[in-house]
């Protein structure tokens, strides 16, 4: 257990690192947001001097930084000068629908992996696992670029799903039922994309430490045992093949929350993605960082949850405390 | 098939490739930037072997294109007059290799006939033309951003790996602050940076430079996990029990086994930089117009009827399947390969 | 006399793997014996002689690559070749049950061991969960398990209790017959005892057939009333165990016989100059390791405590003692390559170590004549020919024929592989060489190959060895001295003869009582 604090405790750390570096980033861009900022005619001489105050915006690096985190502390992340808003209140709606598109997708995306997998790996080299095989290497090669478009393309022709969006205009005069109704017609599309993203590697994975499982002497021994095939198969080849399957979330999930950039960005779904892309265009540098450090910390999170799923499912890492 | 077999078919499929967009001056009708604004989003040009009075001509000609009166976007076909296909015609001038200037090109139709084998794109740009140089540019952006990562993540790996303690523990912090982040995030945020508005040469190598100096944490991170192993393996105790030097134990112990994790890495790592920078461009943050990369060509399908009325568009992307589909054969038969050796 | 039951009767069992289409030579080669209730029968051979072909066979466990090409099994009068996986199932753990090899590789990681005993009774009683357990403990506490050790997991058990577990789940439905592959290889010699005896009580005890498999004759001999011996896949020699020792007919067998390892019987004696000189003498040796884990947070680990020992040209001594004793580390520092925290070594001429795992002290890629050669290379010696040469005429020093010289060190077996290692120690000509576990994990003859090198290289260069065993019986045959080491220190020291036939210290007491005897 005193790992897993050890590990929440790194994690803090590193989020703190990247802010740095981020803000390490910005001090090295050629050209001045600042004195941009100061000629946009659209913002008023009194909220400059008042922008200045709150953010030290031309003192050097380290003032700039503090100044920050203390904003950090308030809530603000900053000041979005596209948005002429403090960076939070535009920050945490977009993470929460990045964090509803990536955890349902991460969800389904597993439990068909786990589906699709055990079965390839029960009948290795027989045609059900050749052709998930195919279909694996098929979608692997497919980029989520592409496969986002194309289901964009499907909405359009047949016009069974919305195209892009969260919600419709009119949303707030729905129902509740009707509201989940409209999010979840919303959310399939770009769900599909995330999860046929996702699959082939999971499947491989899974099928890869299910063989692994299924080769290895205890298998054989239980057999030997005359333990049921069936059981064989997910009481015990499964519980066995969990543990590396899970040290291996934590890599999956930064493609993950890459490839829900894309498909954000081209199905207009309103997450971190398509923030983080206006604002670079605007040069909104504070949007910028928060929405950098928002995708870190899910990251981070998201690797936390592995490491304690992995703690409960492998008993060997109790006792020794990784290093 | 066999792994060797599917290893020697991927390999010259991709060769195939690369010498085919390397060739794209050549190959290519048209320079890349060369506009028809007379004709945007025409559909591919057939290309005919029987004329109006049903004779088979051998040599295939094609009509030219004009406007439908009355409808918005739509072509017929002049049949007034056959344009017959030239080959080894001479037309825009491009530089083979970047340096030789030459003006041969394979196909081409006389003026006032356009050649568009692969359609037009809005500002009636040959899509044949456009995605072979494009392809160039982003196969081997990809190319070159591996290199770079490669190289440095080979160097820094075995000096962490090999001396360990706090050069070690120096290079795994600065890694895992690179690895912190998502990577496209990462990307972005670096890229983000810097200047937006490039000339399109000078935005290619800035792309290039932050694909590959970004991700430098993954190989590093392989490498010096052989280094590790490697130190430690008795056979390099045994050696250095006969008085061998770091350099000697690096370069015939250590080195060797790092190499072959780096092939299969490269094999792993070039086709996400070549989507790194699909993906950039495609979000406008990338190689800008008019240079064509198969990204910032994509990116007109962001307009609704551009997708859903102009097939020929999609190409760019399409392409990108049988490139990825090579390349993950290569990296599988390397490791299949280096599974046996291990 | 009644005649016991018949449990298992074996005719012409022809087992051959196919690799790559090719047709190999049969693994298994019209194997014929039969097997009674309540008896005990020893399968000896060397490795590759088709041991665990058999046994696998017996239980339909054969892996892919394996084609049964004839023969019969009959187990309880069924034919086992023609069941199909479906009425195999029922039988295996219920009445044919398995014992196998590495204890540790049998269990599964992440299950507790008590719970994987009640999955073979549930599999085949049906039972609820409660009464599953109430019969795992059962059969946990017949094997000398204690309940609480139910909620363990298999690495938080010792070597020897988690074989207790493997024969826990494979006796927990009252089987008929026990097939054990190698119950006690890998274990250190007092496990080694305890398990073979529980093995004893629980034939007593349930009337079992057990079919005991080992390349251990000694051990066989001990516990086994008949004995089959396999060579090449063939049974080269059948009968009572005492028949077997007295007259054997096969060569192989007499091969077999002489290379136990008996205390008090040394092979090959050579004169002996007076007062050699000294090769190392080592004094007060200490060396402490911090290692992570336990409640403090970090543990010290004392693997020498105070450690002096001498040793002169043309003698062996033996460093012998459990594992954790601290040998590993006395090893390295005697060569060189670890620095002891306080004490002396004082060495004439250079030394050279021979690790346990060859597999991984040989690198994998260079061929075997780079290895042996590299030493030269790294110090210059000579031309890239006489280089070439001197590692060939090494080869042949240390007994490998010339066809090895471009294999690489995975296509050899575990004792080709040791003595291309030393092949490639000797290429420096050391004074002194250290063999730290080498022997362990080798086949009997393989051991005594390597034995009989290490003497005849002591007897034409004056080369002193210093060996390092848990193993008493390899000790007894080929050292002069031996010494205990005891949680970082020598309990004990003398000559090889004297210790074993009185041993003064509790651990050399331990040591000695369990090593397995033959017959008379």
């Amino acid at each position: 257990m005193r790992y897993l604090w050890r590990r929440a405790a790194h994690a803090v750390l590193l989020l703190f690192a990247v802010s740095v570096f981020s803000f390490a980033l910005v001090e090295l861009a050629p050209g001045d947001y600042f004195d941009e900022m100061r000629l946009n005619p659209q913002i008023s001489r009194d909220t400059v001097a008042d922008l200045r105050a709150r953010y030290g915006l031309d003192r050097p690096l380290p003032a700039r930084y503090a100044l920050w985190l203390r904003s950090v502390a308030r809530g603000e992340l900053g000041y979005s000068f596209a948005y002429a808003s403090p960076v939070g209140p535009l920050l945490w709606p977009r993470a929460l629908h990045t964090l509803a598109l990536t955890g349902s997708a991460t969800l389904l995306a597993w439990l068909l992996a786990i589906a699709i997998g055990v079965q390839s790996a029960a009948r290795q080299g027989e045609w059900p696992d050749r052709l998930w095989g195919a279909l694996t290497s098929g979608f692997l090669a497919t980029p989520d670029l592409l496969v986002a478009l194309g289901l964009l393309l499907v909405a359009l022709r047949t016009g069974a799903f919305p195209t892009g969006g969260m919600v419709s205009p009119g949303f707030g005069e729905l129902s509740a039922f009707g509201k989940l109704r409209d999010l979840a017609a919303h959310a399939v599309l770009p769900v599909a994309a995330l999860v046929v993203g996702m699959l082939p590697v999971l499947v491989r994975q899974v099928r890869a430490s299910m063989l692994a499982a299924l080769a290895s002497p205890f298998a054989r021994a239980a057999r030997a045992h005359g333990i049921p095939r069936r059981r064989l198969l997910y009481r015990h080849a499964l519980r066995a093949a969990a543990p590396p399957l899970l040290s291996l979330v934590g890599f999956s999930l930064g493609s993950l929350l890459s490839g829900a950039l894309v498909v954000e960005a081209v199905m207009s779904w309103p997450g971190l993605g398509p923030l983080l892309i206006e604002a670079i265009l605007a040069r909104d540098v504070y949007v910028v960082v928060g929405a950098v450090m928002a995708s870190t910390l899910f990251l981070l999170a998201g690797n936390l949850v592995a490491d304690l799923l992995l703690y409960a499912a492998d008993p060997r890492i109790r006792r020794e405390g990784l290093s | 098939m066999t792994n060797e077999r599917r290893f020697a078919a991927a390999a010259w499929a991709l060769v195939a490739i690369h010498v085919a967009v390397l060739g794209a001056g050549f190959l290519a009708p048209y320079a890349p930037t060369s506009q028809e604004r007379r004709l945007p989003f025409a559909p591919p040009t057939r290309l005919r072997f029987v004329d109006d009075q049903g004779r088979l001509q051998l040599r295939p000609f094609v009509y030219a294109l004009v406007a439908q009166e009355g409808s918005f976007g739509a072509y017929r076909e002049d049949r007034s007059r056959a344009f017959p296909v030239r080959f080894f015609t001479p037309g825009a001038s491009y530089r083979i290799a970047g340096l030789v200037p030459a003006r041969i090109h394979l196909l081409g139709v006389d003026e006032p006939a356009r050649l568009f084998l692969l359609g037009s794109d809005g500002l009636g740009r040959d899509q044949l033309s456009r995605f072979l140089h494009g392809g160039g540019v982003s196969l081997f952006a990809g190319l070159l951003a591996a290199s770079l990562s490669l190289g440095i993540g080979m160097a820094l790996g075995t000096v962490a790996g090999f001396y360990g303690r706090w050069v070690d523990a120096a290079v795994m912090r600065a890694a895992e602050l690179f690895l912190a982040l998502p990577w496209l995030y990462l990307l972005c945020a670096v890229r983000a940076f810097l200047p937006l508005d490039l000339s399109p040469g000078l935005a290619f190598a800035v792309v290039v430079a932050v694909i590959g100096l970004v991700d430098w944490a993954r190989p590093a991170r392989l490498v010096r996990g052989v280094a590790l192993v490697a130190r430690e393996r008795d056979f390099v105790l045994a050696a250095r029990g006969f008085g061998a030097s770091d350099l000697y134990l690096i370069r015939r112990h250590v080195a060797p086994q790092a190499f072959g994790v780096l092939v299969t890495q490269a094999a792993v790592l070039v086709p996400q930089y070549v989507l790194a920078e699909v993906t950039l461009s495609f979000l406008g943050l990338g190689v800008s117009e008019p240079l064509p990369s198969w990204g910032n060509m994509l990116a007109a399908l962001r307009q609704y009827p551009v997708m859903a009325s102009y097939w020929w568009m999609w190409l760019p992307g399409l392409a990108l399947v049988p490139v990825f589909f090579a390349y993950h054969a290569l990296a599988d038969a390397l490791r299949s390969r280096s599974r046996v050796l291990a | 006399m009644v005649e016991a039951e018949r449990v298992l009767e074996v005719r012409d069992l022809t087992v051959a793997y196919a690799i790559g289409g090719e047709p190999a030579p049969a693994a298994v080669d019209g194997v014929s014996f039969d097997l009674a209730a309540g008896q005990v029968l020893g399968v000896a051979g060397a490795s590759g002689s088709g041991k665990t072909t058999l046994v696998l066979a017996l239980a339909g466990l054969l892996p892919g690559a394996a084609r049964v090409l004839g023969g019969r099994v009959r187990f309880r009068g069924r034919e086992l070749l023609e069941l199909p996986e479906s009425a195999l199932q029922p039988l295996r753990g219920a009445e044919l049950a398995m014992v196998f090899q590495e204890p540790g590789l049998a269990l599964n990681p992440v299950l507790p061991v008590g719970e994987q005993v009640a999955e073979v009774v549930r599999a085949h009683r049906g039972w609820d969960e409660a009464r599953c357990r109430e019969q795992a403990v059962a059969s946990m506490s017949r094997v000398g398990l204690h309940e609480r050790l139910y909620a363990a997991f298999p690495h938080e058990l010792s070597h020897g209790q988690r074989q207790r577990v493997t024969i826990a789940q494979a006796v927990c439905c009252e089987p008929v017959l026990l097939v054990a592959d190698e119950p006690t290889s890998g274990l250190d010699s007092t496990t080694r005892a305890e398990i073979l005896a529980l093995l004893a009580e629980l034939r007593d005890r349930l009337g079992l057939a057990l079919l005991l498999v080992s390349h251990d004759l000694g051990t066989l001999a001990a516990h086994a009333d008949r004995l089959l011996v396999l060579y090449d896949g063939r049974v080269v020699e059948a009968g009572r165990v005492r028949e077997v020792f007295e007259q054997p007919r096969h060569s192989h067998t007499r091969e077999l016989l002489s290379a136990i390892p008996r205390p008090g019987a040394r092979r090959g004696h050579g004169v002996r100059q007076p007062r050699p000189p000294e090769v190392v003498r080592a004094s007060g040796l200490f060396k402490r390791y911090l290692r992570r884990g336990g409640p403090g947070g970090t543990v010290e680990v004392r693997a020498l405590d105070g450690v002096d020992l001498a040793l002169a040209a043309a003698a062996t001594l033996a460093i012998v003692g459990e594992s954790g004793s601290g040998k590993s580390t006395l090893a390295r520092c005697l060569a060189g390559l670890e620095a002891p925290d306080r004490g002396e070594i004082v060495l004439e001429g250079g030394s050279q170590l021979i690790f346990q795992d060859s597999a991984t002290a040989l690198n994998p890629r260079l061929r075997a004549v780079e290895i042996v050669e590299e030493p030269l290379v790294i110090l210059r010696r000579g031309s890239g020919r006489e280089r070439r040469r001197r590692a060939l005429e090494l080869f042949e020093r240390v007994g490998l024929s010339g066809d090895f010289a471009a294999r690489r060190p995975l296509e050899l077996s575990g004792g080709q592989r040791q003595r291309l290692a030393i092949a490639r120690a000797l290429a420096v000509e050391p004074r002194l060489l250290i063999l730290d576990e080498a022997l362990t994990g080798l086949d009997v003859s393989s051991q005594a190959q390597i034995l009989d090198l290490l003497r005849e290289l002591q007897a034409a260069h004056a080369l002193a060895c210093l060996l390092i065993s848990h193993d008493l019986g390899v000790v007894a045959a080929v050292a002069d001295e031996v010494a205990v080491l005891h949680q970082g220190r020598i309990v004990e020291r003398g000559p090889v003869a004297g210790v074993l036939a009185a041993p003064q210290h509790d651990e050399t007491r331990a040591l000695v009582a369990a090593i397995p005897a033959p017959p008379a």
